[in-house]
């Protein structure tokens, strides 16, 4: 193929079936409006004891690398540089975790963003399969076999947007798509920007990377070339796989304190969610409503309180202040 | 597909008759003063003002702006459909916006948006919803006393030009646009093409020579709409709001107005037949949400039975 205009990065480790879906999600046959010839997926597995079938990923239409590396840490900084300089796009999807499914109109509106303007950031919100946030999949007694059972009953890969139905909001955007996002675990961006901030920064080397995909949002969000989109009526929904904060295990919050900690020292400030205001782009597809529906009362809720308290509801959105 | 072809330029085509007051602060809202991030050279406003014992005039018309052409024509028919051909047959964009009704003015991104989308696609459909400034639609309010006083008054209240996303405070959705943002109208008071598309519809059909155009402007959208490699961007955070101004269906009193909405009618069958439903492209949003156009995001949900 010649030279892609899109390359979507992603990241997998010890997640063999549901990193499977999410490259079933990204290829073309899934994916609509777009054509194979419009991006590349680079997969970047870090060895694990159950690494991917590769013939299984040979298998999928579309423009698919497969990329096994030995890593020597635990973090997946590394791996998504490595992935970065494998990608021939101009622009680029980071998707640092592999166990995330997408709906079928992602890449078609995250491409239309980039005809926009070269230097849009397009944010797609994630949500969870099942009806709670998996960190507590314990105490619902949820399961990988209920969430098969779940992707079952919705006849998936078959319209992708029913993974709507079978879902809750994500933590990093649960207050909808008119709140500031905490972070974004499918996000698209130039590449130029992305080597302006540096790429990912392997200091983060905490397992799963901490709070990197946190601090490589805010850093994208807030560079001044920056326009932001948000696919409010797409989504990328997390399957169970035993991640490091996404599933329920013993000593979560110290693992969330260290990550804490580690991003208040490399950022030199405590974490915001970056207080930028997004052009929301795409259809709404009926299943999505439900999500949209929260998503301005909360939003309105947001306005409110910003206004009563004489807050800039968009304070770090410089090209906000004419708009006042 | 990432061909970047030339910079696309809008040519806005904007029919005035007998409503020299509202056309003029319309043409203030389409001013570069107004509308945020573009330039003069980004686009063009043709004023076509049909005559009438009230005209807005050349010089009212070009105050605002230098990037306002003004046309003055003496039309023999009632209907504003030939004087729309007339402007969009004077642009010099590679994009034209028809606006039937000079009584619209229109929110501060409209024009930049658009540009974006035909950034986006070339080939692209652009409108806008369409809003009734006052508490309930002005076919219905005038009836109530509703006037222009009334009106200035509003307008007064969000210091407009000031921020013009204000006017959704003061506005309600326009009873063709009453099914939202996530479905299509049943028409646009601003609706957008490339010429190449413009050219290829062959205009607004002429044939509409009755009252304000009758149903030219829906037939209009719909023949656009449905025509084929055509993508619908719905600018749904932006709008045209009608100002008050005694037109044809939006300001005569009800016995009045019901009988020629039924002469338009009649006319419309003649022209089109059975095909006069909706078009049933699913709108592709572009824009960001002013804090003030959430209840309208609320409204259309509950339009299209969103729990």
């Amino acid at each position: 193929m010649s030279k892609p205009l899109l390359s979507i990065i992603v990241i997998a480790y010890d997640m063999q079936r549901q990193a499977l879906n999410t490259l079933i999600s990204l290829s073309p046959c899934y994916q609509e409006g777009v054509s194979a010839d419009d991006y590349e997926v680079i997969v970047v597995e870090n060895r694990s004891k159950r690494n991917m079938d590769v013939s299984a990923i040979a298998a999928l239409p579309g423009n698919f690398r497969y990329f096994l590396r030995d890593e020597p840490g635990v973090s997946p900084a590394a791996a998504i540089n490595f992935g970065f300089t494998q990608a021939g796009g101009e622009f680029i999807g980071l998707m640092i975790d592999g166990a995330r499914m997408l709906t079928p109109g992602v890449v078609r509106y995250a491409l239309m963003a980039f005809r926009a303007t070269h230097n849009a950031m397009v944010v797609v919100p994630g949500y969870n399969l099942g009806e709670n946030e998996q960190q507590f999949h314990l105490t619902h007694g949820y399961s990988e076999e209920k969430e098969q059972a779940l992707l079952h009953d919705i006849g998936w890969p078959q319209n992708g947007y029913r993974l709507f139905n079978i879902s809750s909001i994500g933590g990093a955007n649960r207050r909808g798509v008119f709140h500031p996002f905490m972070e974004c675990n499918c996000l698209f961006f130039p590449a130029d920007i992305f080597r302006d901030i540096g790429q990912a920064d392997e200091r983060f080397n905490l397992p799963g990377g901490g709070a990197l995909n946190l601090y490589m949002y805010r850093l994208i969000a807030l560079h001044s070339l920056t326009e932001a989109f948000v696919l409010a009526g797409e989504g990328s929904f997390h399957q169970l796989h035993g991640g490091v904060t996404t599933s329920e295990t013993n000593g979560r919050e110290h693992v969330l304190e260290r990550q804490s900690a580690q991003l208040t020292e490399l950022l030199g400030y405590p974490y915001t969610s970056p207080k930028i205001e997004p052009i929301l782009l795409g259809k709404i597809r009926h299943p999505a409503m439900r999500y949209l529906k929260q998503s301005v009362e909360r939003g309105g809720e947001r306005l409110e309180r910003c206004a009563r308290q004489g807050l800039n509801p968009y304070a770090d959105d410089a090209k906000y202040e004419h708009k006042l | 597909m990432f061909i970047f072809k030339r910079k696309p330029r809008l040519s806005i085509v904007l029919i005035v008759y007998k409503m020299p007051d509202q056309a003029e602060r319309t043409i203030q809202s389409l001013s570069p003063a107004y509308q945020r991030d573009v330039s003069e050279k980004d686009y063009e406003v043709i004023v076509v003002e049909n005559h009438s014992d009230r005209l807005l005039g050349r010089e009212r018309a070009t105050q605002y702006a230098s990037n306002v052409r003004y046309f003055h024509r003496n039309e023999t028919q009632r209907t504003p459909v030939h004087a729309i051909n007339f402007g969009a047959a004077q642009a010099r964009g590679s994009h034209v916006a028809i606006m039937i009704d000079g009584a619209r003015m229109v929110t501060p991104g409209i024009v930049r948006q658009t540009l974006d989308v035909f950034h986006i696609a070339s080939n692209a459909a652009v409108s806008s919803p369409g809003y009734h400034i006052g508490d309930k639609l002005q076919q219905i309010a005038v009836n109530e006393g509703y006037n222009e006083e009334a009106e200035a008054q509003l307008l007064q209240g969000i210091q407009w030009p000031q921020d013009g996303y204000r006017l959704f405070d003061i506005a309600v959705l326009s009873g063709s646009c009453q099914g939202g943002f996530f479905q299509a109208n049943a028409e646009s008071n601003f609706i957008a093409m490339s010429m190449k598309k413009w050219r290829e519809l062959g205009g607004v059909d002429s044939r509409y020579d009755d009252f304000g155009g009758g149903n030219a402007n829906l037939d209009l959208y719909k023949r656009l709409l449905d025509s084929p490699n055509t993508p619908y961007y719905l600018l749904y955070a932006e709008g045209s709001f009608h100002q008050f101004h005694g037109g044809v269906t939006t300001g005569t009193l009800k016995e009045e107005r019901a009988r020629i909405y039924k002469q338009l009618d009649d006319q419309d069958i003649a022209l089109r037949g059975d095909n006069r439903s909706r078009p049933t492209a699913q709108p592709i949003l572009f824009g960001m949400a002013h804090p003030s156009v959430y209840r309208f995001i609320r409204h259309s949900l509950d339009q299209v039975g969103s729990k």
